[in-house]
């Protein structure tokens, strides 16, 4: 019997020479103009939005086990510090960058710090209803936001297709790098380690609190960012666009389908957005919602079947358990 | 001469509500020692032993480091003072490795990743698990999964090791290779331990001084020789017919 046939780091040679495929290929792919390649980039600009949003949950529900229901709160934050800065106060981009990302960091400090002296599920609730209340405070607050009719950015100020396939590309790379970074640093070790075994953690002198509040910083920072040049991309912000359920459904389970908490998941769960863009261009006009019946299928059968994501999966697999010592 | 210690209890009360858990416990546990905490189920070992950790503030009472008191301070206080455990159920970090895992209880004392990576290395190779250090925790079996989290205790330089059931499930020969680990820790690192214990002929090999409680009070304090002969500690918890020598079958 011979199924299992890896070594450890042979797997790991595999999949960085998979992955490296997979940047080159996308890099190289506006290179050849056509029809089809305008709408593979169409679809591979949401995928990388939403891997790097995966990913950027990913730094604070996996590595600090902080489960997050509203990102898209940090999300809209980015959006619409771009889009009011920008549009409404001719504000220099950059800083309104920064802008986005200073509140979504200081508003995820606050609720990490506070959840974290509190349990399991609370982080998930005060996220879930941050979110509700930046959706509400959006609509109604007219002066800043345009309400429901949402802000609209000139031309000036947004990106065309093209340029945003590259710059998601170079964001895609570089959460993953910031992920790896995090992973292996003392606060990931430290996160991961009050998240396992918080006892343990604690008589071995770990502070649970702070760790868990710098990871969630770097996370709304990344999500906050993504959101800004999300509205870069669209050229409109309004309130159900970015703080919705949808956002933060849609990343969490990209990481979960994937694995949680580790660095290449999200990057797998990334088919899934690929299979509902697929089912709903396929399906979407005569049967409404399908892509939604899809996303609870395939989530069904990953908890069955692969409770801990394809990545874990894999390594069961593939990794010969008697000679993965070196 | 004058025996310092490591550890001073004095007057311990622990009270949950109405239930007395711990009431007036005093011991000592001399300067690079072993010393062994018995007694019947509900006896308030646990309680003690997280007490002694900081989970609990106790009720009244004193405890000192190192003639240092830390009744009140802090569970991040206590282990950079030096003080750290294992727990009952090896259940360390799965999703961590070993190294990894050494590397937490390392990041108390430096800030530095290759720091804390040489430190780790150098309690994993204590234990003898040198070759599973890239292994992640949930892949070892249960005894290598003990010897991890005990690299993990150490590679927070403990002056003193808190031990909970450390022995329970191990086989005769891990047994043996534990209480060898044990006694050299003790010697070369002058490292003291406090061991909570059912696996009674382990602690009658391997502890110089036995603290056996009793309904949250201590019933008797002594040697294995004077506990396996007191009529109270034979009446309360060893049972009538109970014979040491087959019970030190680790003979030191």
């Amino acid at each position: 019997m011979n199924t299992h046939f890896l070594s450890a780091r042979r797997l790991a040679v595999i999949g960085y020479a998979c992955v490296a495929a997979l940047v080159l290929g996308c890099a190289i792919l506006p290179l050849f103009p056509s029809p089809g390649t305008t709408y593979a980039m169409g679809l591979i600009l949401q995928i990388m939005l939403f891997v790097y949003l995966a990913q950027a949950w990913n730094i604070a529900g996996g590595f600090a086990g902080l489960f997050s229901l509203g990102h898209s709160a940090f999300f809209g934050l980015g959006a619409y510090a771009y889009a009011v800065g920008v549009g409404k106060y001719g504000l220099n981009p950059v800083l309104c960058f920064g802008i986005g990302a200073f509140l979504a960091a200081c508003l995820g400090a606050v609720t990490a710090i506070v959840s974290t002296r509190l349990s399991g599920m609370f982080f998930a609730m005060v996220t879930l209803g941050l979110n509700e209340i930046l959706l509400n405070l959006a609509s109604q607050m007219n002066w800043l936001t345009n309400g429901d009719a949402g802000s609209y950015l000139r031309k000036q100020f947004t990106m065309n297709p093209a340029a945003a396939y590259y710059v998601f590309l170079g964001l895609c790379i570089a959460i993953f790098m910031v992920a790896a970074v995090v992973r292996y640093s003392k606060l990931g070790t430290m996160c991961i380690a009050a998240k396992e075994n918080e006892a343990f953690a604690r008589a071995l002198g770990v502070r649970p609190g702070p760790w868990k509040a710098g990871a969630v910083v770097i996370s709304a920072i990344a999500t906050a960012i993504g959101g800004g040049l999300f509205a870069m991309y669209q050229g409109i912000v309004t309130p159900s666009m970015v703080f919705t359920f949808t956002v933060s459904v849609k990343m969490l389970i990209v990481a979960m389908i994937g694995g949680v908490g580790t660095v290449w998941g999200p990057l797998l769960g990334s088919f899934l957005v690929l299979f509902d863009e697929l089912v709903r261009a396929a399906m979407g006009s005569s049967f409404g919602g399908v892509s939604l019946v899809a996303y609870g299928i395939i989530l069904i059968c990953s908890a069955l079947f692969l409770p801990k994501g394809i990545i874990e999966a894999i390594r069961r697999a593939t990794l010969n358990r008697s000679s993965t010592r070196d | 001469m004058t025996e310092t210690n490591i550890l001073e209890v004095e007057g311990l009360t622990k009270v949950f509500g109405g239930l007395v858990a711990n009431e007036d416990v005093s011991f000592t546990i001399p300067q690079g020692s072993i010393c062994g905490l018995i007694g019947p189920n509900g006896a308030g070992k646990s309680t003690m032993f997280k007490t002694i950790l900081g989970v609990h503030i106790p009720t009244r009472g004193r405890i000192l480091l190192n003639g240092k008191d830390i009744t009140r301070d802090s569970q991040q206080a206590r282990c950079r003072a030096g003080l750290c455990c294992t727990f009952q159920l090896a259940e360390s970090f799965s999703e961590l490795s070993v190294l990894e895992a050494a590397m937490v209880g390392a990041y108390g004392r430096t800030a530095w990743r290759s720091e804390a990576r040489r430190l780790a290395y150098e309690a994993i190779e204590l234990v003898g698990l040198l070759d599973r250090a890239n292994r992640r925790y949930s892949e070892l079996n249960a005894f290598e999964r003990k010897k991890s989290e005990l690299a993990t205790a150490l590679a927070s330089d403990p002056k003193l090791l808190l031990l909970d059931e450390l022995f329970a499930g191990c086989s005769l020969q891990e047994i043996g290779e534990l209480i060898t680990l044990l006694d050299r820790l003790a010697l070369m690192r002058g490292i003291s331990f406090l061991i909570v214990e059912h696996v009674l002929h382990v602690i009658m090999s391997l502890c110089s001084k036995i603290i056996v409680l009793e309904s949250g009070r201590v019933l008797e304090i002594g040697s294995p020789q004077q506990i396996s002969t007191s009529p109270t500690v034979l009446a309360a918890y060893l049972g009538e017919d109970y014979d040491v020598d087959e019970h030190q079958k680790f003979g030191r």
